[in-house]
């Protein structure tokens, strides 16, 4: 099959071999810049010239962005070499993603033009004494003869001292006023305002992504003139919260490179080295461990996929399918990251023994991803208030199509719909689960039905949840966690059957074997029981990973060309 | 609208985990606690309720049951030929 993101295919194979010392992008040479704590700048310029900025760019303002999952999957690209250089660089994306969201045309047109040309942009939500808590912003706006006056301090921001740009969220209205009308959001050009209103605020050490300038930006007095004012002014939270969900989408991308470095260096490891006059890869305990660190790599690979093509054909329901994966997919890179810590033992604490230190680098890089652009439980606090509504509608027959529309990857998508900030639907994939299980055959089908049963069961659970001022029980937080596991467990179901057809002579494909693992893994998790000898899917795909190399449901060619 | 009163105010309160009796129709909902997002929980209830489509940020704009109700009168007429 021909590659799905012919894009990232040739931005990859143009930065050359990532080993070959004498690359700008080499693994060396990242090592380096980590240990220096230096920013990529020579790397960064390279994929500018490349043309990575126009996939932040959509196609009707000049760009490349048409399609979601190819963002995530540039993303990945990317970060599969190296998580720093693919945070400094995607940056951009947070940072103009409001405009894209609400933008007028102008403005749209000129920050085109900006990132096209390899300016880097911010994204200033966080403040020093309220992170995630966006409504107690403090950043003010103050009306000014000709616009407005903005005085505050944004800290920990990404490329706050690097970027040309940075769109802040601060506040127009009254210092006591609480609610969310109170804030707005002004694009602002660094670069042309007076000398004495900005100061960057120096980088701040960080434990992973070293390299990265993870800074800040104090304005005394800086003069905004109207045209820096995203959107009407109070739709400042409105904007970022659907922004948000965009984002959230994208940042997948930075797990699934970073599950698919790791699993590289896991499985270079592991045939190669001796223990007992034996390769590790010969022990049956590895090779389960090795297999399911492919299903948690496939898992959230089919949860992102589906998700970020979702985007495009169910956007009602975005608002609670980003919160979903946004919390899920670096959860599950995490836990196969110290998985395979435990299989490469010393190796992975060493920094400079095996692969320049890669592994331990990747372990500390990767933390961040489950941190910025909403944690986990700011990701998990927004799917509880919607487990109200998850648990109340009924099979969702009328969204089947969209559902096997993003399932289905080689299919074109229509542009990306409205956003809303609550999803009216719930989570279509959940509720059209059992048409799509009632399409597989044999032991997949075995795992799927003990799936719709965990699902159903998951539904009642939710309908007890009751969302309210009071702080968040663990307990929702738990039942949670079980949904994003069901909800990518459904999603890798509907895109295994939307597929599958066409791709079952493939070896992660055929014989369900993908799915079989996914869903043998999530279940598992989820604490159903599993039919006898289930697990032994485990040590099939450590076997596929010998034959198959880069465990994948995209075609061979989309992960070809290091 | 007093049906509609009714169901506004025991929603506020279920959300506030307040008895409904305290909660008065002119208060501020932000400032008794119902935040941002609880505000779109409410009004994706009320949605469900009414059967008709409502802006998800109302109740950001109409922070008071009083204004809110005022606000779903005119959704709720114009929703019906």
């Amino acid at each position: 099959m021909t590659a799905l993101f012919p894009d990232a295919a040739a931005i990859v194979s143009a930065l050359g071999s990532f080993l070959d010392p004498d690359n700008t992008f080499s693994r060396t040479e990242c090592a380096r810049l980590d240990v220096e704590e230096e920013f990529p700048a020579a790397i960064c310029r390279d994929l500018d010239r490349l043309g990575l900025p126009a996939q932040y760019v959509p196609v009707a303002q000049g760009g490349r962005l048409h399609d979601h999952a190819a963002l995530v999957h540039v993303v990945r690209r990317i970060s599969r070499r190296d998580l720093t250089v693919a945070v400094a660089h995607a940056k951009t994306f947070l940072g103009a993603a409001c405009v894209w969201v609400t933008g007028s045309a102008g403005q749209r047109a000129r920050l085109a033009g900006d990132v096209l040309a390899g300016v880097p942009v911010a994204w200033g939500l966080t403040e020093p004494d309220h992170g995630s808590d966006l409504v107690a912003t403090g950043f003010a706006a103050e009306r000014a003869p000709g616009g407005y006056r903005l005085t505050g301090v944004k800290w920990p921001i990404n490329n706050a001292t690097r970027g040309g740009l940075m769109c802040v969220l601060a506040r127009t209205g009254e210092t006591a006023e609480r609610g969310p009308r109170a804030l707005s959001l002004f694009l602002l050009d660094k670069r042309t305002l007076p000398p004495g209103t900005i100061e960057c605020l120096p980088k701040t050490p960080t434990h992973g992504i070293r390299g990265a300038d993870i800074s800040g930006l104090r304005l005394s007095g800086a003069p905004a003139g109207p045209d820096a004012l995203v959107g009407e002014p109070g739709t400042g939270l409105d904007t970022v919260l659907r922004a948000l969900q965009l984002t959230r989408v994208m940042c997948t991308g930075l797990s699934l490179g970073a599950a698919d470095q790791a699993l590289q260096l896991i499985h270079e490891y592991v045939r190669e080295r001796f223990l007992y006059q034996r390769l590790l890869i010969e022990m049956p305990h590895v090779r389960r461990t090795l297999g399911e660190c492919c299903a948690r790599l496939l898992l959230a690979e089919a949860v992102s996929m589906f998700a970020s093509r979702s985007a495009h054909t169910l956007t009602g329901e975005l608002a609670v399918t980003s919160a979903l994966v946004k919390a899920f997919v670096p959860a599950v890179v995490d836990e196969l990251i110290s998985v395979g810590a435990e299989v490469l033992g010393a190796r992975a604490f060493l920094t400079t023994v095996y692969a320049d230190g890669a592994f331990a680098k990747l372990e500390r890089d990767h933390r961040i991803v489950a941190i910025f652009d909403g944690n986990m439980a700011v990701n998990r606090n927004a799917v509880v208030n919607h487990l109200p509504a998850l648990a109340r509608y009924g099979d969702g027959a009328e969204f089947a199509a969209a559902v096997r529309h993003a399932a289905t990857l080689d299919r074109p998508l229509p542009p990306i719909g409205e956003l809303s900030l609550r999803s009216r639907t719930g989570t279509s994939v959940l509720r059209t689960l059992p048409s799509a299980v009632a399409e597989l055959r044999g032991p997949a089908r075995e795992l799927g039905d003990a799936l719709v049963t965990v699902a159903e069961r998951l539904r009642t659970e939710a309908g007890r949840v009751r969302p309210s001022v009071r702080d968040v029980p663990a307990e929702a937080f738990e039942l949670v966690e079980r949904y994003e596991w069901a909800f990518a467990a459904a999603a890798a179901v509907h895109v295994a059957v939307a597929n599958r057809d066409r791709r079952s002579t493939e070896p992660w494909w055929c014989d369900d074997r993908w799915l079989r693992g996914v869903l043998t893994l999530a279940l598992d998790r989820l604490r159903a029981p599993l039919p006898a000898g289930a697990e032994q899917v485990f040590d099939e795909l450590a076997g596929t990973l010998t034959i198959a190399e880069r465990p994948s449901i995209l075609p061979a060619a989309d992960m070809e060309g290091e | 609208m007093n049906a509609l009163r009714t169901y506004v105010t025991e929603r506020v309160a279920y959300y506030l985990e307040r008895d409904a009796a305290t909660i008065e129709t002119d208060m501020s909902l932000p400032d008794h606690g119902l935040d941002s997002v609880l505000a779109l929980a409410l009004c994706g209830d009320i949605e469900d309720h009414l059967g008709v489509r409502l802006d998800p940020t109302a109740v950001w704009d109409y922070p008071t049951i009083d204004a809110l109700l005022t606000y779903l009168s005119g959704a709720v007429a114009e929703a019906k030929p």
